[in-house]
């Protein structure tokens, strides 16, 4: 019962921190317009021209991206356009707009993009990753279904908690990463549909949300008070040294490229055909490898030498939390990586582009042995570092 | 119910508990999990921890050392759990049945689903016992 009350509650929290949609009234000749639809800029405006429809005043710097509702010509020679802006809410505050925005925005992260969504996507590519390992080792493979009668049944289960862990945090820290997974893809998935739902930052957002996964991880694996499980804590914690610098080091390419922290604007840029996005690109692939932690780097839970790692003591529906959660993650980081480096085509394109960097993902992980964590942190320090600041000067230099 | 008791018979993850063995139901369990016989067909995977096993796979005579940790260990996984009894030792100890060194049968230290007779039993006799578990608990209330 806690457990489900906790969880609603940081539903409930991260459904309110996203952005409500506002109408603005725009009079403004049609050349700046078009300017500001074609450059996706924001254009300056006197304050005496830009009026909301609700009376009250938005600076230009508010502003984010908006579409054309209604659009008339003025007998002045000017043209009224009408905007719908997607904003963050400061200064007003109005009860019935709130508990709109709560319910919208509760459905974009309980079902269409978020959990429901995400649970489906994710289940459905684990497959993929499974039915191809399957082949790629001359077997059957899995039925389709299999990932949900995995979860299904881990669901079902009894939970099991040691009388030695820290039951609370035990507890908490699936479900916290459970919900951060939700979010990453939500926001990567609104982005996707729509570049106005994309606000200042959200880049750095999807960063360290991703990285609150692993570091849960590591706090449910060390309150379970099991000693195979602390083995597998602090290789969990040296492999996130190793990988977060290169990784962020990697992904300044992109914004340096657009000179953007928000994905509307990376999107728009196309980092790959560049040497340094490509070089770039290649680090990132390695590092979001080690971040989903399947198998060149999966040294953390190794089934065969610590049975299970920073896992072994969860079971039932707080494993099930953690299967579904590295399953999202699998199933979003080629996403992320596409929208940050390869956006640029038209839609089909972008099955194809997620195909390739999937198969890349599949195939890495069949034709790697499992390293040890002295050289993990060897290659990234070491070798993958290296790349990925040379690539971050050659994007400064501007190749 | 139904949805979680069918998703539970298409997805049982297996621990393998030997009790000192001589290794060759061992080496025929690993046989039934490589690419010839493909237990992930049906959604079956050996897993390290007790805590995310379903069957519990015993091979080998208990002795003295080691009868107490059975039942402990079935003590620890999470219930549902089936134990499954691998080769003529586990089944019902064989040849060492009047040894010194062996207190009594698995069967008496944990209830037992299903026996799979054999020294060693054939990968496929393996499998076949699987399917007439699932079979079992199919027909039966879990």
């Amino acid at each position: 019962m806690r457990t489900v009350v906790v969880s609603i509650f940081i539903i409930f929290l991260s459904a309110v921190s996203f952005a409500r949609e506002v109408k603005v009234k725009v009079i403004a000749s049609e050349e700046n317009i078009a300017r500001y639809l074609a450059n996706r800029e924001v254009v300056k405006y006197t304050s005496g021209t830009i009026v909301v429809s609700c009376g009250e005043q938005i600076l230009p710097t508010e502003i984010g991206y908006g579409k054309i509702i209604e659009k008339k010509l003025l007998p002045t020679g000017e043209t009224e356009f009408v905007f719908c802006y997607t904003i963050r809410d400061k200064h007003t505050f109005h009860i019935a707009g709130i508990v709109e925005d709560l319910f919208k925005n509760l459905f974009y992260y309980i079902i269409f993009p978020g959990m429901l969504f995400s649970i489906v996507f994710s289940i459905l590519i684990s497959w993929v990753d499974r039915k191809l390992t399957a082949r790629i080792q001359y077997r059957q493979g899995p039925p389709i279904l299999q990932n949900l009668y995995d979860l299904l049944k881990l669901l079902s289960k009894e939970v099991v908690v040691p009388d030695i862990a820290q039951q609370w945090l035990f507890i908490i820290s699936p479900i916290i990463a459970f919900s951060c997974a939700v979010l990453v893809s939500s926001i990567i998935w609104l982005v996707i549909i729509s570049p106005s739902y994309s606000f200042v930052g959200d880049v750095i957002v999807v960063i360290y949300l991703m990285t609150i996964i692993p570091v849960m991880f590591i706090l449910g694996g060390s309150a379970s008070g099991n000693v195979i499980a602390g083995i597998g804590v602090s290789r969990e914690i040296k492999l996130l040294l190793s990988y977060e610098l290169p990784l962020i080091t990697s992904l300044l390419v992109p914004m340096i490229k657009s000179s953007s922290v928000k994905f509307a604007d990376i999107t728009t840029a196309s980092v790959i055909s560049s040497i340094s996005g490509i070089v770039s690109f290649i680090v990132a692939i390695i590092c979001f490898v080690a971040k989903v932690g399947i198998v060149p780097f999966d040294v953390s839970e190794a089934e065969t030498e610590l049975a299970g790692g920073i896992f072994i003591e969860y079971s039932g529906f707080l494993l099930g939390l953690i299967k579904i959660t590295k399953q999202i993650l699998f199933s979003i980081t080629p996403l992320f990586l596409i929208i940050l480096y390869w956006f640029k085509g038209p839609w089909y394109s972008f099955i194809l582009k997620y195909a390739v960097v999937l198969i890349i993902f599949i195939i890495l992980r069949n034709t790697n042995p499992r390293l040890k964590i002295v050289q993990i942190t060897k290659l990234f320090w070491y070798l993958v570092f290296p790349i990925s600041l040379i690539s971050v000067v050659l994007a400064l230099i501007g190749v | 119910m139904k949805l979680f008791k069918k998703s539970l018979l298409k997805s049982l993850w297996v621990f393998h508990l030997p009790l000192s063995p001589c290794n060759n139901c061992d080496i025929e369990i690993v046989d039934a999990l490589t690419p010839r016989y493909d237990l992930e067909r049906f959604g079956i995977q050996l897993v390290g921890s007790i805590r995310h096993a379903d069957v519990l796979l015993v091979t080998g005579v208990p002795n003295y050392k080691n009868w107490q940790k059975v039942k402990y260990l079935y003590e620890q996984a999470p219930k549902p759990c089936f134990v499954v009894a691998v080769g003529t030792c586990a089944c019902g100890r064989g040849m060492f049945k009047d040894s010194l060194n062996s207190p009594c049968n698995v069967d008496e230290i944990v209830p037992v689903s299903m026996y799979i007779p054999g020294c060693p039993p054939k990968p496929e006799a393996i499998i076949s016992g699987v399917v007439k578990l699932v079979e079992r608990l199919k027909s039966n209330k879990l």
